[in-house]
Order: C-alpha cells, then structure tokens, then sequence
C-alpha cells in the first residue's frame, strides 16, 4: 500500500461514518422534499402528479403563508434583540463578584433544560389559570385580561415565554466570552479614568464579538424554527395571528392535505434563512476582523 | 430474547397475511376466521388509532375485556386529537392502523381506496339509515357508526329557573330574551371556546349549511360556482347568534378560551349555556356531577318550526385494506356491535347508530333532549363533512376568529370564508 | 484580591434575588397544583394546596408507565449523544488536519443542514425510515440522532480542533503511533471540553425532542417522556390535575440531572461556547 492510498483509507475511516449518517438521514430525504415541491399529492391517495413550477408561483398569492411568514419575522425580531440584551445583561451583573452569583446563574439556566413543548403547556395553564387569581390578589389590570385572546398579548406571551426560556442559556454563553477579558485590562482602563459606559463600549463589546456572532446566529435560526411553543402556547390563534412558519407548514401538510405545497413553502423557508443566516454570519465576521 | 421474540412475531403476522389472502380471494370472508379456531393460537397485534379523548379510559377498558376474551389478540390503541395528522405519518411510515376513525362524506371519499369494503358484515344490515349516506360510495360501504351525535345550547336548568325562564327559545327573538333575562338576573350566558376551530369554525359555521333545504346538493352549488356563501338566507341568523355568545358571553376574550375553559365555567354554574354536544356531558360530570342540565337546538331564523338539531356519525371505523390482520379486525368490530349495549351505550354513553342497540335513560339529559327531536324528526345533518376538504374547518375559524376579535367585519369575513372554499375546490 | 461590596451591589444584589425568584415562579406554580385536586385548581391555581393529594402522581405514573418511558428516553438519549460524539469528533479532526477541496465541501454541506426546518423533510425522512426499517423500534431513532446531531457537533468541534496545537500530535507520530493512536490518546482528553459543551445541549435536545419521535416511535413499548406526556395530555385535557402532574413527572428527571451536573454544564458550556 503505498502512503497516499494509506492516507486516503485513514481519511474515508473517519469521515465516512458522519458522511454517511448525513447522507442518509438529512441529504436524501432533503431531495425527496425537493422533487415533492414539483409534484401534486395530498399525502392520502396514491396518485402523485407532476406540476412543474406551479407550487412556487401558488405560494406567493397565499395570504394565509406571506402573514405568517411576516409574524415569524417579527417574533425573530423582536425575541432576538430582548434574549441577547437580557442574556448579556445578566451575564455582565453574574459575573461581578456577587454573593449569590453561583445560585443565580443556576436558577437563570434552570428553564432551558426543560422541553419547549411541556414550556408551552406549563405557560398555557398559568396563563389561563393561575393570571385571574394573580389579578385578584394584586388588581393589575394586565393579568385580567385572557392574553391568549388578543393578538398583541399573544405575540409577547410568546416572546415572554421564549426569553424565559433562552435568557440563561445565552447568559451562560456571554459569561463565558466575559471571563476571557482580562482583568488587567479593565483595570487598567479604570485607572486611566474611563468611566463605566466607555469601558462597556470600548473594551468589552468588541472583546464578546464573537460571541454575539454565535449568539445572534442560534437566536435566529432558533426563533424561525418555533414550533413546538407555537403548537402548545397558541396553536397559532387567536385568527391565525401567532402561527409560525414551522407550524403553518405542518398544518398545510396535515390538516389541509396540502402535503406538497407545504414541501414548497418549506424549500422557500429554507432559502431564506439561509440567505439571512449567511449574511448575518458574514458581516459579522468581517466586523470582528475590523475590530 | 427481544430479538427472537420479535423474529418469532414477524413469523406469525407473514402466516397470517397468507392467511388472510387466501380467505380473501374467496369472497364470503366475513365469517371465515370465526369458524377457524385456528388463529387462537397465534400472536396477533391489532393497532387502533381513534380521537374522542373524552372516552379513553372506557376505550382502554372495552380493548382490555376482548383481549382477555381472546388471549391472543393485543390491541395498541392511541388516542389523539388529531386523528388526521396521526393517520398521514403513520401510512407514510409504513406503520398504518389495522382500524382508525374516519368522518363520513368528504374524509371517507379521501380514504376509501385504502379501506376495506364492509358491506357484508353482519352489523350492516342494522345501522340507522341515517349513517349510510356518509360511508356509502359506488354502493360499497366503508364505516362502522360509532354513534349518532347531536349539537346545540347546552343549558343550565337551575339558572335559567332562577332568571325566570321557563321554557327554551325556540327562535332566534326568543334566544335574545333568554340572554337578556340572564343578563337581567346578573347570569353570565356563555363562555365560549373559540380558541378552538371546532367550536366555531366547525360546529357552529355548519348551521347555516345544515339549514339549506338540500345541504349535499348546496355544497355542489358552492364547489361549481353556482351559490355563493354569502348569498346564504341563514347566514345572518348565523351572525346574530354568534354576535349574542360575545357579547352576552365573554366578549373579545372567547378567542383565549379553551374546550377546557368552557367545560369547567359551564360546570361550575359560572355561565349558563354552551354550544356543544352530547359528548360534553362526560367532561362536565367529572368536574360536577351535580349539573341540572338539558340541550336545545340554535335556531336561526324566527319560524320556531324551522329549529332541528344537527345530527351524525361523528366517527366511523374503518379498516385498513392492507392491514395484515383484516379478518381479526373484522371480528373485533362484530364484536362491539354484539356488545354494543354493554360498551357503546352503557360505559361510552353514545347515542347508538343501530336498530338492534337501546338508548336508555342512562345516556343522561343531552341525549334525552336530542332524542325528543330526532323522534319527530326535527333533524339537519352535520353539514361541514360535506365541504371540500376534511380540515378546512382550521382555516374558516380564523377569518370568524378574526370577526370575534374585531379585526374584519361580516362581508370581510364572508369573504375570506369564500376564497378558502374556492381555493379547496381548485385543488 | 478583595473587590469592596458597596452598598450599590447590595442593591443590585436584592434585585437579582427577586429576579431569580420570579423566574422560578411558573415552576413552583406547576408543583404546587400538580399536588391539588382538580377542582382546588380551577378555584385558586395561584394558592398552596390545602392538602397534598399524592394520588395524581400514582395515577400518573402508572397511566404513563413512567419507568418503561424514562428507560427508552434514557436509553435514546445516551446512545444517541455517544454516537454523536464519536462520528463527530472523528470527521472533525481529519477536516481540520487534512484541508483541502473535498474537506471544505463535506464541512459547508454538513453545516447547512443546521438551517434545514425538521418540517420540511418530516415525510420523506419517513419513507426512507422506513425502507431502512428504523421506525418503531430504538436503534433507528437512535440512528436518525445521529444524521441529526452531527452538524452542530461537528461545528463545535471543528473550530475547537482548529484552536488546538498541532505539535502534540506530530510528536505522537514521531513517536510511533498511528493515526488512531493520536485521536484516542491525544486528541480526544484535549477535546474535552468541547466534549462536555456538546453532550449537554445535545443531552438536551434529545431528552426533550418531541416531534421526532412523535412521528417514528409508534408504539407504546418504544414512547419516549415528552411523547407519553403529549399522548397523555390529549387524552386527559381538562383534567389539569392529572396534566400536571405528568409534567412535573417529566420535568423532574432533567432537572435533578441539571442540579447534579450543573456545575459542568455552565462550566462546559462556557469553555466550549467562546472557541466555537
């Protein structure tokens, strides 16, 4: 055996099983969901049809796909500016030297272990349930009123429970970029006489680049796939205010047997946020070389 | 031992496929594995997928008394809430049903190529005429009737005493003095489940359908074109009545309200009526059995004769036509129907959909009530099995949840109602 | 170096403890009327119980045949994460140390599948499941983890690879050992706090996944924990005392994990998190 084939062996046996694996499970039923987006079926019958390009010129006269769409944008929005400025907020005041630091970023993490779906009943059955009595005891008017009735309510219920849920997971991630900074240097910067918003700008921002960069990047990619809070917080109501793009796909494929369709808007999906997470990544990047 | 146990299974189920083959190509099957007691000693699983959650316990409870009247049978059941959804991934995973619930009309014409025709099982020749329209297709018949079910206002006796009514509203006027003597007697009416689409989207939407003097050839007018949803002479009716369970009930805030909600308020004698059905008596037992409660059917219109309750088969059984277990599958449906006193009307409390089976005062006040009509034939269907697509009822809610919520008006929602029709029939 | 506790950090202090409290509020709420009777609940959810009612665990438990679910979710959970681990780190290391074409193809091929919606390929992953004969039962499941995982894992390990020192393996080689030799004895303990950040979010994930197995694991014998506590949620609605006691059944597992373990996770996370 000569060195090159040895090496090429050696190469193959490591990469080959993840290769494989990748292959199988996310590659081929990928291109499955793709040719589906050329086809007719309603997931039922066994007739399935070719229609070319039809499903993609459908999609964008579905007002029911363009709002949901609008409302996914909108919850990433919003959940990914307050997740990161809450989660570096805590970051910053857990990684002063407080006594029950240790506790605290404990009790912060504690809801990210459990799962979004049993979040999702858990604030559903406190919104319902336990807010009138809360409203009783204390007479604020905000847990009077059903929040899962209203639009508006609903969208920050959701945004509610997902910055429950995700603050202390990217907290514990924004400690760590934190801890990388010297103590030197603050000090140093403090004995120059620079108060605490310009070191804040100066120093530490650009020091964490990299980690906003990988938090902002799982914030996103995160917040478009919602789904299981989706299904069990509103179920996308009230009128289809709340639904999410996963679950208006889900739903187009399994209650309106619109299996093939939904594989389209699903592809349409895809490329978007990869379009958004490549620039995202992209400009980021090229910030932290700047700094 | 897993391994072998299961190798041992796989045996087992290829016998019985070549098995079931054999009797199937020679017709007269119905019958056949029940003169065979050969089977009894095979191993054979059966996997049922049913919704009606409220009755999962006494579904549990019927599966374990055949199982141990036949040792050899298993049956996995799943009960869900969503049946559909359930039923695409599992045929897609290859690891479909032997029995699954399936709606009359539309749905049944989606599946039947995947049924088995049962038509010459021993039950058939005694359902209800009435469940025959909705698993009959080319003359073959599909469905085993679980029950007949009946919707309308499920009210509060002892309420409406205390407020002074005396009788219930048989016209759309008589409903509005209801909830003003309610109002007027400081009662709540309604809390309104419309966070769910089958409440409003489903239930209610229907009547102005149902009330059409031919509501199947109605839904072909709609499906070619020829009768526009708004042009419906009910669909007014529709909107007072749904305007009134706002605002007598829990205004805007009905849109956050679950069947949960509902159940517990209506229970708890917070409000005085809801829009359900019979299958709501179990749920609000089991939160009071003290409820004095009775049902009435939603009028529409001010012509007390035009009032009737919908009814229907909520739900048929099919059977999986590549089931490997068709026979034994058959052999458990004939054997609820043999015990359908003792399990359907007794333990489920359904109105029975056959001849031979009783209803009896234990089915409780709603059935009672329904019954009253259905005897003097004061009956519509329920009209939304007919619309063109089995879950087209998720997407109506949201244009009425819409409504409810302020957001469009009643032409606006109409509208949008049409356009989801439309686009159903295109498909 | 002792920093001075002004009073402003005794302020700021009081504020984060009310805070820390308010977070824990939903949890308290769900034990506190996991242990009510049901009727208790519908009057007065925000209340502590009059009585504690143990029978709504009992119930529960048997109901969801709790110890048949927590053993496959356990077992799902391991061999998966195990797996990933492995074939991860094993691609991770010859991309990092062999560049060149093919291996920055296989990278950005494997890494897009991170933005792939599950929704999307939920169907056809199916069928192919099922012509491989992975549905229903757990070596499949576990297969499917893997194809999963191994994106994440294997750009968490592929920057933590590329911020490790060369030398160390070039001198094992010199030294005689193979390939292998210098992944299993060098690499691999240098990995390990990469390894750690890795086996916790996909311990995670995998523990709390509900719609993969809702749609593979069938049958009861294979029902994972969120699996039976959304079954058993459907079937029992409006009962919200026995709801609730499955879900503080389900949560209490990976809670007691994370308390015994949390030192390592929020450790581990912040050693993996800033080199990934």
């Amino acid at each position: 055996m000569t060195p090159t084939i040895k090496k090429r062996l050696v190469y193959a046996t490591f990469v080959t099983p993840a290769v494989l694996l990748f292959a199988l499970i996310i590659m081929l039923p990928f291109a499955r969901a793709i040719v589906f987006s050329f086809q007719d079926w309603d997931g039922i019958s066994s007739d399935i049809k070719w229609i070319g390009w039809e499903n993609y010129t459908a999609i964008f006269q579905d007002t029911a796909y363009l709002k949901s769409f609008g409302f996914t944008l909108k919850y990433v929005a919003v959940s990914t500016l307050l997740v990161n400025l809450i989660g570096f907020s805590l970051a910053i005041v857990l990684n002063m030297k407080l006594k029950t630091k240790n506790a605290l970023r404990t009790v912060f993490f504690m809801p990210h272990v459990i799962g979004t779906l049993i979040i999702g009943f858990i604030w559903q059955f406190i919104i319902s349930q336990a807010f009138p009595q809360i409203a009783e005891w204390t007479g604020l008017h905000i847990f009077e009123v059903n929040w899962l009735s209203y639009p508006g309510y609903a969208f920050w219920a959701l945004i509610m429970v997902s910055v429950w849920y995700n603050a202390g997971y990217f907290m514990v991630i924004y400690i760590a970029a934190l801890q990388g900074i010297s103590n030197e240097l603050l000090e140093a910067a403090e004995i120059d006489g620079v108060n605490r918003w310009q070191k804040m700008w100066h120093i530490v921002l650009p020091l964490v680049r990299n980690a906003f960069t990988i938090c902002l990047f799982l914030a996103i990619t995160s917040g478009f796939k919602v789904f299981d809070l989706n299904l069990a917080l509103t179920k996308g109501g009230p009128f289809g205010s709340t639904e999410s793009l996963a679950l208006h796909i889900y739903q187009d494929a399994f209650a309106n047997n619109n299996y093939t369709l939904a594989s389209t808007k699903a592809i349409l999906f895809f490329i978007v946020l990869g379009s958004i997470t490549l620039i995202q990544v992209f400009v980021m990047k090229r910030k932290e070389v700047e700094a | 031992m897993r391994k072998s146990l299961s190798s041992f299974t796989v045996l087992a189920l290829g016998a019985g496929l070549l098995a079931g083959c054999g009797q199937g190509d020679s017709k007269p099957s119905s019958n056949a594995s029940e003169t065979k007691p050969a089977t009894g000693d095979k191993k054979i699983v059966l996997k049922l997928l049913q919704g009606k959650p409220e009755i999962a316990d006494k579904t549990k409870q019927m599966l374990a008394d055949y199982q141990a009247e036949n040792p050899n049978v298993t049956i996995e059941p799943e009960i869900t809430v969503d049946v559909q959804t359930r039923l695409k991934t599992l045929f897609a995973a290859g690891e479909a049903p032997d029995i699954f619930f399936v709606k009359g009309y539309t749905d049944m014409g989606l599946w039947r190529d995947r049924l088995v025709d049962l038509s010459d099982e021993p039950w058939m020749s005694k359902v209800l005429p009435t469940t025959l329209p909705g698993m009959t297709f080319d003359d073959k018949k599909y469905g085993f009737p679980i029950s007949i079910e009946g919707y309308g206002f499920i009210y509060n006796k002892d309420l409406f005493a205390k407020a002074g009514i005396d009788k219930v509203p048989t016209t759309i006027t008589e409903l509005e003095q209801v909830n003003e003597k309610l109002k007027a007697a400081g009662i709540v009416s309604y809390s309104e489940a419309y966070k769910e689409w089958w409440t409003l989207g489903q239930h209610l939407l229907s009547l102005p359908f149902a009330y059409t003097p031919d509501p199947a050839g109605y839904a072909k007018q709609l499906n070619d074109g020829s009768a526009k949803i708004k042009d419906n002479p009910m669909i007014d009716g529709f909107f007072k009545v749904l305007d009134m369970t706002v605002k007598y009930g829990s205004g805007v805030e009905s849109l956050g309200v679950s069947y949960d909600t509902e159940i517990a308020n209506f229970a708890t004698g917070k409000v005085a009526m809801i829009q359900q059905g019979v299958w709501a008596l179990q749920p609000i037992l089991k939160v009071n059995p003290d409820v004095n409660m009775g049902m009435f059917p939603i009028p529409l219109t001010d012509n007390a004769e035009d009032t009737r309750i919908p009814i229907s088969v909520p739900n048929y059984y099919g059977v999986n036509k590549e089931s490997k277990n068709v026979e034994e599958a058959k052999k458990f449906l004939n054997w609820i129907h043999e015990n359908g006193q003792k399990y359907l009307v007794d333990s489920f409390q359904f109105v029975p959909a056959f001849s031979d089976l009783q209803a009896t005062d234990q089915l409780g006040p709603l059935a009672a009530d329904m019954n009253e009509y259905v005897k003097n034939d004061r009956i519509i269907p329920f009209a939304f099995f007919l619309w063109p697509a089995p879950g087209i009822q998720t997407q109506f809610v949201k244009p009425l949840q819409a409504y409810v919520g302020e957001q469009l008006n009643k032409e606006q929602a109409l509208d949008e109602i049409q356009k989801i029709w439309t686009g159903a029939v295109k498909k | 170096m002792k920093e001075r506790y002004s009073s402003g950090k005794l302020v700021l202090e009081l504020f984060m403890v009310v805070l820390g409290l308010i977070v824990l509020v939903p949890l308290y709420l769900v034990f506190i009327n996991a242990f009510k009777r049901y009727d208790e609940i519908l009057t007065s959810a925000a209340s502590f119980p009059q009585a504690f009612q143990f029978d709504n665990f009992a119930t529960v438990w048997q109901e969801m045949r709790f110890p048949s679910v927590f053993g496959n979710s356990l077992v799902i959970t391991v061999f998966s994460v195990l797996g990933i681990l492995l074939f991860s780190s094993a691609a991770a290391y010859q991309l990092v140390r062999r560049p060149g074409k093919v291996s920055n193809v296989i990278f950005l091929a494997i890494l897009s599948a991170m933005i792939i919606p599950f929704q999307t390929m939920m169907i056809p992953l199916l069928m192919v499941a099922k012509d491989f004969h992975m549905i229903n039962n757990l070596p499949g499941i576990i297969i499917m983890y893997w194809g999963f995982g191994i994106p994440l894992a294997l750009f968490l390990y592929h920057g933590f690879i590329k911020g490790v020192p060369v030398e160390l393996e070039e001198a094992a080689t010199i030294d005689g050992s193979n390939t292998f030799g210098v992944y299993f004895r060098i690499l691999l303990p240098l990995l390990k706090p990469i390894t750690v950040t890795i086996a916790i979010l996909h311990t995670l994930w995998i523990w709390n996944d509900f719609l993969l197995p809702y749609v593979v694991l069938n049958s009861k014998a294979v029902q994972t924990i969120p699996l039976a506590s959304y079954i058993y949620f459907g079937e029992y609605m409006n009962q919200w005392h026995l709801a609730l006691a499955a879900m503080a059944l389900a949560v209490v597992p990976i809670i007691v994990f994370f308390l015994f373990m949390q030192r390592y996770i929020i450790q581990g996370i912040t050693a993996g998190a800033v080199k990934g």
